[in-house]
């Protein structure tokens, strides 16, 4: 179609989304050449001078879009003469902001003269504030646009006017003056950013109206602030708080005329009481005013500023997170931090803060509270124990003076903190100068901390440490790193081990403690250079971190002891942990020597033992070198443990070297001591240790961890050693095989001749305890660490225990290094068919293969021997998502199996299902694709009355299901499918939670009732006929003998009472 | 308001379930053995518990305290002694409510509880322990919607009035 045809049809199109495609076709059509724009608007031409107002407005707007396409092809006439028509069109009420939109796009190509007409129709007859908001915003949009070129902008500050100046800014004022939507707010924000410049563009007289008008002008910015919006839920538009905050905080600072006007108002929400939000917003807000304005525009405000910030600063809400959804969001002192830092006045604002009478009060304070004798610190009165202090006038003022110094100290400390936080050289001034003075008025030296000032100075000294410490790791990788706390180090050290040892006076012994831990914590965190600077310094944090460890306090209770010694021990760890080489050698030389001390065979379960293994594990977890020395003390000692057959001792050993988590040998080491003491270890295990005993699970770990540090010919004798005796020890040859490296040369066709007899006895013996469990575990281990050697799985039926504890580690095994052979297929396959008992007849091997399945994705507790060789502790891992990947691919197999069957095939179905789940997390296991809950509840039912046996691993797991599903309907499986199971699950909940037989496990009855609770969000309908009996259950649960099931009961007993009154 | 600005106190951390520590820790972790009700327990119960008036939970006012709370499972005897802010607090008996019926939905019946206020403590002392022991009164009590809504918002950490 002809493009003159097609823009009158578009510009007459009555569907605003016909008219949306039209505008966009005949716009790129435009941008060919300029005979077509000239014939669209020729076609056009009728509608955009006729009376149909709508029409109008389209024509405007296709217009608008063609010349935004084609302007740079268009000559100086045409653009002038478009630009005069959009100019013309901006007192249409109709067709407004389209024309804005035109003339943005043809001002910057228009010549200056059209630019003023535009510029005067805009701030004359536009009218934006009359406007709808879509129209205000493409109003803003053009005055935006003729500001941000130089010569648009002087011409647009000259047209507003019609060349007077003021007339212009109070124009300018009155068109966006009230604006109140913030898509249009954020525009504002930069139009009065750009405005000065304008100004300032056309000469003296213009900029002098402006400032003239600058009061004015900064009142139009002032209203938005503080900013108080919140954006509505599901908002599409997408402006954040923050967003607005910037723009309204540009648009005050556009000028430094503002300045007399703005820093006091921002001063005034510098207030406390509006929030940390708000007080972080001022704080940017002055920052960003002294930015701009410099140095000569801020120096009159110095001292008023300062003063607003102490007020801050000395207000619990400082320290809190601004609410704000930003990532950005922080704290209003560390905002104000900053401006300690900065060039307008950040020497006189330090200078300020340092010299400010909060701490010259707290240096006397400290002062007075030092030089007080011990006579003079209570009344007579109330040592008598008469009622009260005789009321003044006896001159003991102790406990007064000690509160005085308290708060004066607290007060000054948050504005050291805040200094000590800006730069490393103010670090340095803070506690070298500035503390060095207080602390030297308290009378607190290196040597001793007796002065009754001494707690007060630790209120004062934390917070300025912590801000030395923000700013040092802050600042981590500059080039020059001197100690912020020199000469000051030791004093220090000694102020906070004071304290951390209890031998500071307070009425809150445990509340010195820890602050004297956390002081001791933060100077072992500084970056390397930055901390401590003297060796004995070094020595005595790390020795006095140990003491606190190992000391008793008079009427300390226990979980006050435990706090004590986690934070001392998270200390020690961050002294070895953050680079700090002269830190770490204090320890590695001194702490961990004096650990050694204390371990040994008959100190193993002491208190003082048991602390220090505790440290040993927890600095070892965090160095490399350290590790090396722990595994080989403990390696050691448990020898010498068993040959002492002190099995308590080896056992409590053992746990520390082997634990999953945290364990000394769960990853490889590279010191030669330690791998021989391990290579020692496990040799005299495989002499000495008697697999029959109560001890045999533990000697079996710590073989197979200790082999699994050798080193690659330890390992190759060791394993050959393993295969001699497979007959008489087969517990420690599947020890050893579990422990066995990957990249180990060894006789394979001996391992698989080993394996083949170990599997053999353990599917014809009818021992399924231990021993199947660590030959499972061998194969699980081969499999998982030696792909290429083959293996083949017994094929004895499933109802056989040791069949299926192999299949399970071996399919854990091939789902940990995520197999797709076809081998690992034809294994699921054979189990998802023994599960069909409807062919098979056999509900043992259909039970088999469903728990064969779910060991696929991890084991149950009672099985821990048969993980063995697939965890940390023998060094296998898993790959990234395996868990989840074999559950989407077998999952949905399971589910439509049991929905196309009934009966036992069903259940069973369902049953591995949810053992597989069980692998997953709950957001996974309950995505709609699989709609697995409605079988849930049939699986609940089984396993509450039995018919499934025996098994807490699925009750949880379907429990924390069924749990999560109520608590979070986004979960997946529609309110319909869970009210529709509900009351059959409520019961079988009901049911669990009463059970007292020893069946249900703590743990289980503690699931069941927190399932029970979320359950009560259910609708009333549901939940109406089942509410007694759950209320009967939530009641009788309520008397259980473990607290934490009573705590449940009474958790979803007030939540169904709640329902029961309605 | 009696007491328009009352003094808080810095609240502790719950120590439950998996952060229980020491040897109540241990006790709660092991599945055999029977835990005794004890204080702390009970005091686990009310401590969260807001004030009428004031958005600060009972706990942090000082209003109740774990020291305050006696028990005696083999007898079946629950005594919680609380402390109103000021001695003329006029909310002492909707606190008191608000705690025997915390108590009521929480422990199992064969529990007798006593609520008391501290002795010394409230100007009408004997007059609101009557009132809050008495079987009678307290049904009453609950049987007024109006009452009962108070005593529901301060149990669901609000302020009622």
């Amino acid at each position: 179609m002809d493009v003159h045809a097609l823009a009158r049809r578009c510009a007459d199109a009555s569907d605003d989304d016909a008219d949306d495609a039209c505008a966009a076709t005949v716009a790129s059509a435009c941008a060919r050449d300029r005979e077509t724009m000239v014939r669209a608007v020729m076609g056009m031409e009728s509608i955009l001078c006729g009376t149909d107002a709508r029409a109008r407005r389209r024509a405007t707007s296709i217009l608008a879009a063609a010349t935004a396409r084609c302007v740079d092809d268009l000559d100086a006439r045409g653009v002038d003469a478009l630009c005069g028509f959009f100019g013309g069109r901006l007192g249409d009420h109709a067709s407004c902001g389209a024309a804005a939109r035109g003339a943005a796009a043809s001002a910057r190509r228009a010549s200056e003269r059209a630019v003023e007409e535009v510029s005067r129709a805009l701030f004359t007859d536009a009218r934006p504030q009359s406007l709808r908001q879509s129209d205000r915003e493409s109003c803003l949009g053009l005055a935006n646009a003729l500001m941000r070129d130089e010569r648009t902008a002087r011409a647009c500050a000259r047209g507003a006017g019609e060349g007077d100046f003021g007339e212009a800014v109070a124009r300018m004022v009155s068109a966006f003056d009230g604006e109140k939507d913030p898509r249009c707010v954020l525009a504002l924000g930069e139009f009065w950013e750009l405005m000065p410049r304008a100004f300032e563009l056309c000469g003296e007289a213009a900029m002098k109206a402006y400032e003239e008008n600058a009061e004015e002008l900064y009142d139009v910015a002032a209203s938005y602030f503080p900013v108080s919006f919140k954006p509505p839920r599901g908002d599409s538009v997408k402006i954040s708080r923050r967003q607005l905050a910037e723009a309204v905080e540009r648009a005050m600072t556009a000028s430094p005329s503002f300045a007399p006007w703005a820093i006091s108002h921002a001063l005034e929400s510098l207030n406390p009481s509006l929030g940390p939000g708000k007080m972080a917003d001022a704080a940017r807000a002055v920052r960003a005013m002294g930015e701009k304005w410099g140095r000569r525009v801020m120096e009159e405000y110095l001292d008023l500023i300062w003063r607003s910030m102490r007020a801050a600063l000395s207000h619990p809400n400082a320290t809190k997170m601004e609410e704000d959804d930003d990532p950005r969001a922080t704290t209003p002192m560390a905002v104000m931090t900053t401006m300690f830092a900065s060039d307008f006045g950040g020497g006189a604002l330090s200078r300020a803060a340092l010299t400010d009478q909060s701490v010259r009060d707290a240096e006397a304070a400290l002062r007075r509270l030092a030089s007080e004798t011990a006579s003079k610190g209570t009344c007579s009165m109330e040592v008598d124990g008469s009622d009260g202090c005789c009321g003044g006038g006896c001159g003991s003022g102790g406990d007064d003076d000690a509160t005085t110094g308290r708060v004066v100290a607290a007060s000054a400390s948050r504005v050291l903190g805040a200094v000590a936080a800006a730069t490393p050289a103010l670090a340095c001034e803070v506690i070298q100068v500035t503390l060095k003075r207080i602390l030297d008025a308290a009378q607190i030296s290196s040597d001793s901390t007796a002065s009754k000032a001494a707690y007060a100075s630790l209120i004062l000294a934390t917070p300025a440490i912590g801000g030395a410490l923000d700013c040092c790791e802050r600042n981590a990788e500059i080039g020059v790193r001197v100690s912020v706390m020199g000469d000051e180090s030791d004093r220090l050290v000694r102020l906070f081990s004071s304290a951390a040892l209890g031998e500071i006076n307070a009425q809150n012994v445990s509340e010195v403690i820890i602050l004297g831990l956390a002081g001791l914590h933060m100077m072992c965190k500084f970056p390397s250079g930055f901390g401590l600077a003297s060796e004995t310094a070094r020595v005595a944090v790390t020795s006095n971190l140990l003491d606190a460890i190992v000391c008793d306090h008079a009427d300390e209770s226990e979980d006050d002891v435990d706090i004590r010694i986690e934070r001392a021990v998270d200390a020690l760890v961050a002294a070895v942990s953050h680079g700090d080489e002269k830190l770490t050698a204090a320890v590695s030389t001194g702490t961990v020597l004096r650990l050694a001390d204390k371990i040994s065979v008959d100190n193993v379960r002491s208190v003082s033992g048991e602390r220090a293994i505790r440290t040993l594990v927890a600095i070892a977890h965090a160095n490399e070198a350290i590790r090396s020395d722990v595994a080989r003390l403990f390696c050691d000692v448990t020898r010498e443990a068993l040959s002492a057959n002190n099995f308590e001792a080896a056992s409590d050993l053992i746990n520390a070297m082997c634990r999953d988590d945290d364990g000394v040998l769960t990853r490889f080491m590279s010191g030669a001591n330690a791998q021989t003491a391990c290579e020692t270890l496990v040799d005299f295990c495989l002499d000495e240790c008697d697999t029959s005993g109560s001890f045999a699970a533990n000697g079996v770990r710590v073989v197979a961890s200790a082999m699994a540090n050798c080193n690659a010919e330890a390992q190759a004798r060791l394993a050959a050693r393993a295969f001699d005796i497979e007959n008489d020890k087969p517990e420690m040859s599947c020890a050893v095989i579990c422990g066995l490296r990957p990249d180990v040369v060894f006789d394979v066709s001996r391992l698989q001749d080993v394996l083949k007899s170990l599997v053999d006895r353990a599917t014809t013996s009818t021992d399924h305890g231990m021993r199947a469990q660590l030959v499972a575990a061998a194969c699980g281990s081969v499999v998982r660490k030696f792909p290429n050697i083959e293996f083949a799985m017994p094929s004895q039926d499933l109802s056989n225990q040791g069949v299926v504890l192999i299949h399970g580690a071996c399919m854990r095994a091939r789902v940990m290094r995520r197999d797709v052979s076809p081998e690992f297929e034809a294994v699921v396959s054979r189990l998802i068919t023994a599960l069909d008992v409807t062919l098979t007849n056999d509900t043992h091997a259909a039970k088999g293969a469903a728990r064969a399945l779910g060991m696929a994705v991890g084991f149950d507790a009672e099985q821990r021997m048969l993980a063995l060789g697939l965890r940390p502790c023998t060094h296998a891992n898993e790959m990234f998502l395996a868990n989840q990947r074999f559950f989407t691919k077998i999952a949905p197999v399971l589910i439509a199996s049991a929905r196309g069957s009934v009966g036992e095939a069903r259940l069973f179905c369902s049953y591995a299902a949810t053992k597989l789940a069980g692998g997953v997390p709950a957001s996974v296991a309950l995505n709609e694709q699989f709609d697995l809950f409605p079988f849930l509840s049939d699986v609940l039912i089984a396993l509450t009355t039995g018919s499934l046996g025996h098994d807490v691993s699925s009750t949880r797991t379907a429990l924390d299901l069924v749990s999560a599903r109520l608590s979070n309907p986004a979960l997946g499986g529609g309110a319909d499918v869970v009210e529709l199971h509900a009351v059959s699950l409520i019961q079988a909940l009901c049911d669990i939670a009463v059970e007292r037989d020893g069946t249900m496990t703590m743990d289980i009855r503690e699931r069941a009732l927190d399932a029970l609770f979320a359950s009560s969000t259910l609708k009333f309908s549901v939940t109406f006929p089942v509410c007694d009996r759950a209320l009967q259950a939530a009641e009788f649960a309520c008397d259980d003998p473990k607290r934490r099931v009573r705590r449940s009961a009474a958790r979803a007993r007030q939540a169904w009472i709640a329902l029961s009154s309605k | 308001m009696d007491n328009p600005s009352p003094k808080v106190y810095v609240t502790r951390a719950r120590t439950t379930g998996a952060a229980s520590r020491g040897a109540r820790g241990r006790e709660e972790s092991r599945e055999d053995g029977r835990d005794a009700f004890d204080a702390r327990e009970i005091f686990e119960h009310v401590r969260d518990i807001n004030d009428p008036e004031h958005p600060h939970s009972l706990e942090a006012l000082g209003v109740v305290r774990e020291g305050d709370i006696a028990v005696d499972d083999s007898k079946n005897r629950v005594k919680v002694e609380f402390t109103p802010t000021v001695p003329h607090c006029s909310m002492a008996t909707l606190i008191g409510l608000s705690i025997r019926v915390r108590l009521l939905r929480t422990l199992p019946r064969r529990f007798k509880v006593d609520v008391l206020i501290a002795p010394g403590t409230h100007t009408s002392e004997k007059a609101v322990n009557k009132q809050l022991n008495d079987k009678e009164r307290v049904a009453a009590a609950l049987e007024n919607a109006n009452l009962l809504e108070k005593v529901d918002l301060c149990l669901s950490g609000k302020t009622a009035i």
